[in-house]
């Protein structure tokens, strides 16, 4: 054996710093890399979780918010008329990306139904029947919660957040021409290619990609860190969650029953504490009783920072009770690392640059998964590495596949059956674990091809499946220039394209890209 | 006996274990000792708490020999560990 | 405005790009000389930079800042994907710079 050859088996560590950094890259990568790519894919799918849910609620015809005052009025008349045992109304007001406004109600379980969601035109207050969805959220839940029961998957995301965080570290530690191979890109050379795609992907958005994985471990910081809360809030977690979102718990019914107090003075007083705010949502409790109390909660896209700014006002007689006091520089950090993670303060063009450098993140994710698998292609038939091979194919294009199933499903299932929204998330998880079967059982390169053209053709479809079952076409979103219904189809074609023009370059390049 | 796979668990463990471990009770220290209102503390204890954590895992497969990477781990634990609980 | 950050951030990256031997040989055949060199790192960082306050007149200090960092990215990826495709075609877009510019003079 050479000397060469031992030199390169020993333990990396031992090599250097560059070498242990990079096995730490590579096998951190790899046992987490599925997971965190299913995890960009739907949080940068969740910057248009709004618009997402609009679509696939098409009853909401193309509406256009009001002011606060006159959507606040009219729920309030609306509401008003049964109002029997209802513990809280959750008044969520239109705003220019959700023009309806969205109602929880939430009452004694021996009244009527304990929860009931209701969707209000924004200038009558009527209620407008739309299909049961989960809509956008499920997609957003998925994010971090992984769909999984307890907290489970959110102990899985804040540890796989540390481990991209990690991985970043390492990445950059490792990449040794870092600023010599900026923009270096030199497709169709294989190995070479993929390593190239990797780095600047992550290169060229890295403020992005830090910011993004830190900012999500803030915003399950009591979740992941809850030592210090268990330490100094010994009384119990309530003063704790009081204190960072100001979110005092309701006050008991008198059983009394008063007129709720007119609203309009106090958006009015609430608009001037704000500096020209505006209000967002509307939490009353025990309205129609003497001990209500009504808070209103300012609009979560006027400022970056996420903390939240509220005025709690005596339902009855209209009399301030508390506002948000001013914060500490910590709160008001972590209000802005959480306000850049939801991103809800971007205008439209804000909200496009951080979807592509989503996707770019994703596409960073995805490269280097193919990467470990190219770079040792010649264990390709151990069962480790078919194992890879089938899950880098399941994640990559079968995540794709099964989120388009998920927008088909909500077209195609009839808008009054009621367990629809079962239907639509069973759709999506049944379609994955056959994408994944599919990877599974076909040799490699079928199944690249094979699930690179059905993403493609099930991102083309939806726009056809939605002018069809709606109405709600491509041709007339123009027209009329409904830029959600627009805009979401017209993406659903351009991913098309994208998987696409990936299916042809793989089978074109097939040899040289392995 | 050849405990060739020793190291890099040690590694792995004091990394990602150790490492957690570590931002866990920096994030108490910090909570407790920083003469702030508590919720300042708190919070900025954990937003440093996720940099340790991170940092660690790094040290733990950076560290010359599997020996500094542990200590280098296990020290700050313990000397933390050993102040925190009689902070307040 | 947001027109002229991109093209101030297209022509700061392209640049700083070509500033570089290996990118330039593919342009031109061979790398600039060091004079030219120093010269397109220059305007390339001062781009870059100034298309900071130029988001920030976009959108104000706050979301210009985040804007920024986004339009960094997006013109960088930009410019890679021509670059790969035609280093000539990679110059194409800077016209995008003095168009810009005018229009927000005019304006």
């Amino acid at each position: 054996m050479s000397i060469a050859a031992d030199q390169a088996r020993r333990p990396a560590a031992e090599r250097g710093l560059r070498p242990a950094m990079a096995e730490l890259h590579t096998w951190g990568g790899l046992l987490f890399g599925w997971l965190l790519f299913a995890i960009f894919v739907t949080g940068t799918v969740s910057y248009f979780r709004d618009e997402i849910s609009l679509w696939m609620r098409p009853e909401i015809g193309q509406l256009t918010a009001t002011t606060p005052e006159v959507a606040a009025d009219a729920a309030l008349r609306q509401l008003g008329e049964d109002s029997v045992g209802v513990r809280r109304w959750m008044i969520d007001l239109p705003t220019d990306r959700t023009p309806v406004t969205s109602v929880l109600v939430l009452r004694d379980p021996k009244t009527g139904p304990a929860a009931m969601r209701l969707t209000l035109d924004p200038a009558s207050g009527a209620p407008i029947k739309v299909r049961n969805t989960a809509g956008g959220d499920f997609l957003y839940y998925f994010h971090f919660d992984l769909y999984m029961p307890q907290r489970f998957g959110r102990y899985l995301t804040c540890t796989a957040a540390i481990v991209m965080l990690v991985a970043f570290v390492s990445g950059v530690i490792t990449h040794r021409r870092i600023f010599k191979d900026f923009f270096t890109f030199r497709p169709r050379k294989g190995q070479r290619s993929w390593l190239d795609a990797h780095n600047t992907l992550g290169v060229m958005a890295l403020p992005f990609h830090v910011m993004i994985t830190y900012t999500g471990l803030i915003t399950l910081l009591p979740l992941y860190l809850p030592w210090g809360i268990e330490a100094m809030y010994p009384d119990g977690r309530q003063k704790f969650v009081v204190e960072m979102f100001d979110d005092a718990p309701p006050r008991k019914p008198l059983n009394v029953a008063a007129p709720l107090a007119p609203i309009a003075p106090l958006l009015a007083i609430a608009s001037a504490e704000w500096q020209g705010g505006t209000v967002g949502r509307l939490v009353i409790d025990n309205p129609g009783d003497q001990a209500a109390t009504i808070r209103l909660v300012r609009q979560d896209s006027e400022r970056i920072s996420h903390a939240v700014q509220s005025m709690l006002f005596d339902g009855s007689n209209g009399a301030l009770i508390s506002k948000t006091p001013v914060i500490g520089a910590a709160a008001e950090a972590r209000g802005i690392f959480h306000g850049l993670h939801l991103a809800r303060f971007s205008d439209i063009w804000l909200r496009w640059m951080f979807f592509i450098s989503g996707v770019v993140g994703c596409a960073m994710i995805a490269t280097g998964l193919v990467l470990w698998a190219v770079k040792r292609r010649r264990n390709a038939a151990t069962v480790g590495h078919k194992i890879v091979d089938a899950l880098n194919v399941t994640a990559i294009t079968g995540l794709p596949i099964a989120i388009a199933a998920y927008f088909l499903c909500n077209r195609l299932v009839s808008a009054a059956s009621p367990g629809r929204t079962v239907w639509e998330v069973g759709c999506f998880f049944a379609v994955w674990l056959i994408a994944g079967l599919h990877a599974a059982i076909r040799p490699q390169r079928a199944a690249w091809r094979e699930q690179l053209w059905l993403a493609a053709t099930l991102f083309a479809a939806a726009p056809f499946v939605n002018a069809v079952t709606t109405g709600r076409g491509l041709p007339r979103s123009l027209m009329n220039g409904d830029w959600v219904f627009g805009g979401f189809d017209l993406t659903a074609l351009a991913t098309a394209a994208l998987f696409a023009m990936s299916a042809v370059y793989y089978a074109r390049h097939g040899e040289a890209a392995a | 006996m050849r405990l060739t796979w020793l190291p890099m668990t040690a590694r792995i463990l004091t990394g990602f274990v150790g490492g957690y471990i570590l931002s866990a009770i920096v994030a108490l220290f910090l909570a407790k000792a920083l003469p702030a209102v508590r919720l300042e503390a708190v919070l900025t204890g954990a937003m440093i708490g996720f940099v340790i954590n991170v940092v660690a895992i790094i040290w733990a497969f950076a560290a010359r020999s599997t020996w500094r990477a542990c200590l280098g781990i296990l020290i700050p634990c313990a000397l933390f560990g050993a102040i925190t609980p009689f902070i307040r | 405005m947001i027109a002229l950050a991109f093209a101030l951030t297209y022509t700061g990256w392209a640049a700083l790009c070509f500033a570089m031997p290996s990118h330039a040989r593919s342009l031109r055949g061979r790398p600039f000389i060091q004079p030219i060199v120093v010269m397109l790192r220059c305007i390339g960082t001062i781009a870059l930079l100034v298309a900071l306050p130029v988001t920030a007149q976009a959108w104000g200090w706050p979301n210009g800042t985040t804007a920024w960092f986004g339009i960094l990215t997006i013109a960088c990826l930009g410019l890679i994907i021509l670059l790969a495709a035609n280093p000539k075609v990679a110059l194409l877009p800077l016209v995008g710079l003095p168009a810009a510019a005018i229009i927000v003079l005019l304006r």
